[in-house]
């Protein structure tokens, strides 16, 4: 039978934080994003992301990408998953 | 019903602990503007200066981690080590360098593996061909750098001017390199 809920662990793109939410087997990676932006009591727990540089979604345990419009269910996220938020990074000479 | 809840977050509690103005392994740098400090091993300037000279005629990217902690002046960041990304994990040319967010990951793996008590407080890139002064584009990457106490270190390659450059913060406010004072018989 399928949790109706899943606890599961978001790695922050930069830093060395995470943030933990139950999350529906239904939840998409662009409703998790959103979630992120909007975070919890103590504010955002990503910002808006710059033009070109979208976050994505990975499964750490078998390095899958959730693509936008995935659930999480289809992508096989298991209960207590660590998932990391990418992003890309860019320098340039002035 | 709300598919996404937030639960609780890590929080890494900043070490309280006087900063280290009179140790000379550390070179310091502040802000002018703003109540803010970070020092900066002198090996990891050294490494990044390394790595960046290894990398020519390209641009090269990495990470830098210490430890954020406070005092009674405020918050400030150490900073003990720097990795590198490898060549797989960029492109670059003399005048860029991207990385993917899974090349990111990587780098990020390894900087823990390698130092895993220390946090990832920062980023560091190389400028080739100009001043170590943070581009537009470098503009932007620190802005994804949240926190106040993150840094971004521009190591500049031209023989002429500053070889690096300090930021603070997403706004990314520059610091001057401060003098040190060795404490008696510390050398």
């Amino acid at each position: 039978m399928t949790k109706a809920r899943m606890e599961v662990h978001f790695s922050h793109p930069r830093l060395s934080r995470i943030l933990t939410a139950d999350v529906s087997p239904e939840c998409t990676a662009q409703e998790a994003i959103e979630g992120l932006l909007e975070g919890d009591d103590v504010g955002p727990f990503i910002e808006p992301s710059p033009p070109h540089r979208p976050y994505e979604l990975v499964i750490k345990r078998t390095q899958q990408i959730i693509n936008p419009e995935m659930t999480f269910q289809e992508a096989g996220v298991l209960d207590g998953d660590v998932i990391e938020v990418r992003q890309a990074g860019q320098g340039a000479r002035i | 019903m709300n598919r996404f809840r937030p639960k609780s977050r890590s929080s890494v509690a900043l070490l309280w602990r006087d900063r280290p103005v009179s140790n000379s392994r550390l070179v310091g740098f502040a802000s002018i503007a703003r109540n803010f400090e970070v020092y900066l091993q002198k090996e990891v300037l050294i490494k990044t200066l390394e790595v960046s000279k290894n990398a020519l005629p390209n641009e090269t990217i990495g990470l830098l981690a210490g430890r954020t902690c406070q005092d009674s002046h405020g918050p400030y960041t150490v900073i003990t080590a720097a990795e590198a990304a490898l060549s797989n994990e960029i492109e670059s040319t003399p005048a860029e360098v991207r990385i993917s967010g899974a090349g990111y990951a990587q780098l990020r793996a390894r900087l823990e593996t390698n130092h895993p008590i220390l946090e990832v407080v920062g980023w560091f890139h190389s400028h080739p061909l100009s001043q170590p002064l943070l581009s537009k584009e470098d503009l932007i990457e620190q802005l994804t750098w949240t926190d106040n106490t993150n840094i971004a270190l521009v190591v500049s390659l031209v023989s002429h001017g500053e070889r690096f450059g300090l930021f603070h913060g997403p706004d990314a406010v520059l610091l001057f390199q401060r003098s040190i004072v060795p404490n008696e018989g510390e050398h």
